[in-house]
């Protein structure tokens, strides 16, 4: 039985939560939030986690009702994502495994997100797609790895939704993803964009760029409302497509979303709809485990320590590429 | 000419106890120094008090080399007031 608490803030989500045995016990959050039109930048990104990481802190551990001499491991997140405010994390978590006397684990981020998503729908071994503002993968477990079958080969899926957000200058509250999805739901024409999918991967940036380029040009036949609808069909159509390819590789009747993107319920009812053709379930979670936060860290690095991963405190570090097929699932023995 | 010339900083930082000086450099040893940036930073303990030495040549890099390690300490010491095991 492992009790962990979780540090996570790869990007502009700042989480904290703490699991025991697979349970939920506190899971908190805050979100840097830029002004409409602007992006979120590491050192400013870094300033809001340094600002609220010990409020933070203090709400997950009094919400468990868990003390500190309780825990039996502090995990962070090692990577991928934004160094600084990475850094901001993995600081805390190691001053706190050295103030508690307690070892640390440094976890994945994407593995983070993959096992919350499995504890939380009970998928079995699902194809996975996780994508968010980072990161755009297709994931099959073979052999204690977490095998990339398919991803982006330029920005993720997320960055391409949030800049157009910022082309349209929406709002980044609560997220830019969200508002591109309700303005989506009110599109009424479509517009015809590049169609990207390499075999198993896709690209993005060129479909970013092409609206970019032409968006005043486009706003004279087209409201914002229809340029989100006719974005989100597009790529939307193409994670459906590398997902369904992967799924027929591998015989896999089971997909799981996961990762910030994962909460559209536009994307989630056109996956819907091919795995019902191919009679596959569907698997999501809600915006608690989709979007990034601190509990998945901590259940993803409590069933690593159980199963025996250590790590020693001078490798307690962090870095910005950190591939998914890099860490060894020991947990899991099919 | 003058621009090659290696500056040297010496913090000296007091803290309560012995014990929570060597937490502190623990905790900062884990990190080492940007390769890039040519600011050599060297961590040691003196009885209460952690002594940094930060030596580079380019101003610039220095004093972003130092700011960046004050806020870690502001980090590392109000984690250390909030959430010590009393």
């Amino acid at each position: 039985m492992v009790i962990a608490i979780g540090f996570e803030g790869s990007a502009n989500k700042l989480g904290i939560g703490i699991v025991k045995d697979g349970e939920i016990l506190s899971n908190c959050r805050r979100t840097y939030i830029t002004p409409p039109g602007e992006g979120f930048l590491p050192r400013e990104t870094a300033e809001h986690h340094q600002q609220n990481i010990h409020e933070v802190l203090k709400e997950a551990l009094d919400q468990s009702g868990i003390k500190p001499q309780d825990i039996d491991v502090v995990c962070y997140t090692k990577g991928p994502g934004m160094g600084a405010p990475l850094a901001v994390c993995a600081i805390v978590a190691r001053t706190c495994a050295l103030l508690w006397n307690k070892p640390i684990l440094g976890v994945n981020h994407c593995i983070g997100h993959i096992e919350m998503g499995r504890l939380i729908t009970k998928a079995n071994n699902p194809t996975v797609l996780y994508v968010s503002g980072g990161n755009t993968q297709i994931i099959a477990y073979s052999r204690q790895r977490y095998r990339i079958f398919g991803e982006t080969i330029d920005i993720a899926v997320g960055n391409c939704l949030d800049r157009f957000a910022r082309v349209l200058k929406l709002s980044n509250a609560p997220s830019p993803g969200y508002n591109i999805e309700q303005m989506a739901k009110k599109g009424k024409k479509y517009l015809h964009l590049p169609y990207c999918v390499k075999g198993m991967d896709v690209s993005l940036s060129g479909i970013l760029s092409y609206m970019e380029d032409r968006i005043e040009e486009l706003l004279k036949d087209y409201t914002p409302e229809d340029l989100c609808y006719s974005l989100q069909e597009t790529v939307f159509a193409m994670l459906v497509e590398i997902t369904e390819r992967a799924m027929a590789h591998c015989a896999s009747d089971e997909v799981l979303i996961v990762g910030g993107v994962g909460c559209n319920e536009r994307l989630q009812e056109m996956m819907g709809v091919m795995c019902q053709e191919r009679n596959a379930k569907i698997f999501a979670t809600d915006e608690r485990f989709c979007i990034d936060n601190g509990v998945m860290i901590a259940h993803a690095g409590a069933l690593a320590y159980a199963a025996g991963t250590r790590m020693e405190f001078k490798d307690a570090t962090i870095t910005q590429r950190y591939r998914t097929d890099d860490v060894l699932v020991t947990w899991r023995d099919d | 000419m003058e621009s090659q010339l290696q500056k040297k900083l010496i913090l000296t930082i007091p803290f309560n106890n012995n014990q929570q000086v060597l937490l502190v450099s623990e905790v900062l040893k884990v990190d080492k120094e940007f390769k890039g940036s040519g600011i050599q930073r060297i961590l040691s303990a003196e009885q209460n008090n952690l002594i940094v030495s930060f030596e580079g040549a380019d101003y610039k890099k220095l004093r972003s080399s130092i700011n960046a390690f004050l806020k870690n300490i502001i980090l590392i010491v109000k984690t250390i007031q909030s959430f010590s095991i009393v």
